[in-house]
């Protein structure tokens, strides 16, 4: 019983050191034809979505995707195409994050590849640009 | 001295001492008129107290004061009036802690009346659950003329100053109140009340800020415009007898706190039109809307000449349109009846109808932001749709749709239809059945041409039976197409076939080389469910008079940025003379096997893939052209070389071979290349034959492969310039 104990203590150990290994193993720069894609998409629709950031319309959220955060910030005839843009965006983010994973031969480190970008996105951001933080708070940067 | 009196049985005995003190009327008639007031409302009243500085007759000198709880204030009032000897240069007031009733309640009402000065304030009124805090109305000079109490030049102060004129008839039961809030502001109200009660407002750009408060609160808010016209109200007790209203609104802003539903620039002219009959009210009303834009999430609509026309009754149960017509001018018009269950908040009944619509500028404004995760999310209509429909107790029971001569595009060139006509009879808890008859169109850049199908339809299932769609001379069978809509959205199956098509046209149509002889295939059971496509069985398909297997097949995200396609393929006995007369490769005469194993596409490109390509089993002729020896040499790259007996290749176009082998394992871009057996410092990749025979060998194991499909695009253009040992 006690060596059971101690070899459930090791593993759990184990899993903390290798968690942050695995990730960090990750390659988050890695191309595919899909990434590549994926990244010409989204950097055209940045030029869409810049404006709606500056001015908090759409903010970016903890989870690494964009959100509707005050739609009275925009115009009242672009609010139609801003909702499909943080849809359009949210898609290929998502896509983006499974395709690195997969590109990394482990698809099931999506998750941590999301949290990775979601923290990389909000450091990256403007000033004046509206994100969540972990509470889950809007903040402006 | 103090005055505490709980009934008001003595106003009659009282009543003739009024009579007689006719020398100040006036400021017997304000008191009067107060009392009126006290009386009007007639509701609980809580520590009121009127003061007069004036001697009461029959007491000892000095003021009068009355200061009661419970307190009847009509009746204070009526005896201070009748007490009061003379009002000339005397002052009186009243104040009152809180009166209130189930409709409204006023703390703090304090009111003065000082020779011609007139003055009362509000500490607070609330009514249906708005409150509004300091008011003042300050009147410096009452006109008192028989039966009414004017003021021409009154101030009324909230948060700002109004300039006000009222004119109060309490034996004519009717007050006239002007309100001039801003310079070209006005409200005008006309009030009479008695057994009968009228109420007229005259406006003219009238700000919609103060109509907020009256609004329900889960509607979005106006923040800006004006409303100019009049309103009429006739009614009997608590009871509204009739309604008419003309009134324009200008510049009309509104929205909600999530600003999903919001309006700009509106403008809007309506009547109304509303009589007592029986125990319900008739109403006939007309809306125009004639500019502005709102966004009602995910709509987006702009008006201009839009039309409303509705009449109908309604009852403290329900709502009833008996018939309302909608005319969008771009769309058409559409024709509803409907009863509304106030209590339930749903249609008990309702009906629909629009014939001859639009559809170009229906499928733009209400449909495509309905359909923005589908592959009809980028696509533009025209043609002619007719609809209509039932609903009972909240749920739509039939829907019958039409559509005529519609033409169905998407903007990226994927696919486009024309001359659709489709109709649906579509029953709830029924089966039904819908007539599909499409004139043509294209998939890519493959026509198809004209074909028709029965849909049938039960609740949210969709099935065809059997489908054939024209397609290069041949026809793409759909057979038990099922569509049903589960809690992650539609998932759909299908399976069925292709009959030859000719290669030649699918070359052309795909601007591919061109190629010989025909296609053909079994599409095994399809299945779709959140947004992954996957195939039960194996793809057969004939080309090359060969046969191709294509199994495992995995798409997912296919209408997103990063489709992802799985797959193992399996090509047997193709015919090399078809496959190189096609793409332009120097002829070869044989036959081939293809094996493509853990295929992976990634936006339709590989990224992962074990393939080889080795000569079929069987007697066969065996041939390769020179100049696909210098092709299959250039595919080697630089340092590829083909081992040609030179003593023979001036005389020769054509060698024998006995094997052709090559295989390519890619991974991380790079292609690990291999060929029938090794050869010193590399592999062989045609080994020799016959006579004449040629060996063709291959150096470079490992290729980049971009720079192999480079290789392939030279080669097949025509452009190679192989090394030649």
């Amino acid at each position: 019983m006690k060596s059971l104990t101690r070899l459930s203590s090791w593993l759990f150990l184990f899993a903390l050191w290798w968690s942050p290994l695995a990730l960090a193993a990750a390659d988050l720069e890695i191309n595919t034809p899909a990434i590549t894609s994926l990244k010409n998409v989204m950097q055209q629709r940045h030029g869409d979505l810049a404006g709606f950031y500056a001015s908090g319309a759409v903010g970016l959220t903890r989870d690494g995707l964009v959100a509707v955060r005050d739609p009275a910030a925009a115009p009242l005839a672009q609010r139609q195409a801003m909702n499909s843009l943080v849809a359009a965006e949210n898609q290929d983010r998502k896509a983006l994050y499974r395709e690195i994973a997969h590109a990394n031969g482990h698809p099931e480190w999506e998750d941590e590849v999301r949290s990775t970008f979601a923290q990389r996105w909000i450091s990256k951001a403007a000033s004046g640009w509206w994100y969540q933080n972990a509470s889950g708070a809007w903040t402006k940067k | 001295m103090v005055w505490c009196i709980s009934t008001n049985s003595n106003a009659a005995i009282l009543n003739p001492i009024w009579a007689r003190n006719s020398r100040h009327e006036n400021f017997r008639y304000i008191i009067r008129t107060i009392a009126d007031v006290a009386q009007l409302v007639e509701q609980r009243i809580r520590n009121a107290k009127v003061t007069s500085s004036i001697p009461v007759i029959g007491t000892r000198s000095g003021p009068a004061v009355f200061n009661c709880r419970p307190f009847s204030l009509l009746f204070a009032l009526t005896f201070l009036l009748c007490l009061i000897p003379s009002a000339h240069g005397q002052q009186i007031s009243l104040s009152i802690d809180d009166i209130g009733s189930p409709s409204f309640q006023i703390r703090g009402v304090a009111a003065s009346l000082e020779n011609d000065r007139f003055a009362v304030s509000i500490e607070e009124l609330t009514l249906q659950g708005q409150t509004w805090k300091n008011i003042h109305l300050s009147c410096p000079k009452i006109r008192i003329e028989h039966d009414t109490i004017a003021c021409d030049q009154g101030v009324l102060q909230g948060k700002q100053n109004w300039p006000v004129r009222f004119s109060f008839s309490p034996n004519s039961k009717k007050l006239s109140l002007d309100l001039r809030p801003a310079e070209k502001e006005r409200w005008h109200i006309d009030v009479h009340w008695g057994k009968h009660w009228k109420i007229v407002a005259d406006i003219e750009n009238g700000d919609i800020a103060y109509a907020t408060p009256w609004l329900p609160a889960n509607i979005p808010t106006p923040n800006a415009g004006n409303v100019s016209g009049k309103l009429r109200l006739n009614g009997s007790s608590a009871k509204l007898l009739s309604a008419d209203a003309e009134l324009q609104l200008a510049s009309l802003a509104f929205s909600d706190a999530s600003g999903l539903h919001a309006g700009e620039k509106i403008s809007v002219k309506m009547t109304l039109r509303a009589r007592q009959e029986r125990k319900d009210m008739a109403w006939q009303s007309h809306v125009s809307w004639d500019q502005g834009e709102i966004y009602w999430h995910p709509l987006y609509v702009s008006g201009s000449g839009v039309q409303l026309v509705a009449s109908g009754h309604s009852s403290p149960q329900l709502i009833e349109l008996e018939r309302g017509v909608l005319n969008w001018p771009t769309i058409g018009e559409i024709n509803a009846s409907a009863v509304w269950d106030i209590a339930s908040r749903q249609f008990a009944a309702a009906t629909f109808e629009g014939k001859e619509l639009n559809l170009g500028p229906l499928h733009a404004t209400f449909l495509l932001p309905f359909l923005e995760k589908t592959a009809l999310a980028k696509t533009t209509a025209a043609g002619k749709v007719g609809f209509s429909g039932r609903i009972a107790s909240g749920e739509v029971q039939e829907l019958d749709l039409n559509l005529s001569k519609v033409s169905l595009q998407d903007k990226e060139g994927r696919f486009a239809l024309n001359n659709v006509h489709f109709t649906l009879p579509w029953r709830a808890r029924s089966a039904s059945m819908a007539d599909l008859d499409i004139g043509g169109g294209r998939v890519l850049a493959l026509p198809i041409g004209s074909f028709k199908s029965t849909i049938h339809l039960q609740d949210k299932n969709i099935s065809i039976p059997r489908l054939a769609i024209p397609i290069l001379g041949g026809s793409l069978n759909i057979e038990n197409f099922r569509a049903s809509q589960a809690a992650t959205g539609w998932r759909w199956e299908f399976e069925g076939g292709l009959t030859p098509i000719s290669m030649e046209q699918l070359s052309s149509a795909l601007h591919l080389p061109k190629m010989h002889g025909t296609l053909a295939g079994v599409v095994p059971r399809v299945h779709y469910e959140s947004g992954k496509l996957a195939l039960d069985g194996a793809l057969l398909v004939k080309a090359f008079d060969g046969t191709a297997v294509l199994q495992d097949l995995v798409l997912l995200d296919v209408l997103g940025h990063a489709p992802r396609m799985q797959a193992s393929l399996d090509m047997r006995n193709l015919d090399l003379d078809l496959l190189t007369r096609a793409f332009s490769f120097g002829n070869m005469q044989g036959r081939i096997d293809v094996t493509v194993k853990g295929l992976e596409l990634s936006n339709w490109k590989p990224v992962t893939f074990d393939a080889a390509v080795r000569s079929s089993p069987g007697n066969y002729p065996r041939k390769i052209s020179q100049r696909a020896v210098q092709n299959i040499s250039a595919l080697g790259g630089a340092g590829a070389a083909a081992a040609i007996q030179r003593s023979f290749l001036g005389f020769f176009e054509e060698f024998g071979y006995s094997r052709i082998g090559l295989s390519c394992v890619l991974r991380n871009s790079v292609c690990m290349m291999d060929g029938v057996e090794p050869a010193p410092n590399g592999y062989v990749i045609v080994k020799g034959g016959g006579i004449p025979a040629i060996t063709v060998i291959g150096y470079n194991r490992s290729v980049s492969w971009d720079e192999l499909i480079a290789r392939l695009q030279r080669v097949t253009q025509g452009n190679a310039k192989p090394i030649v040992q």
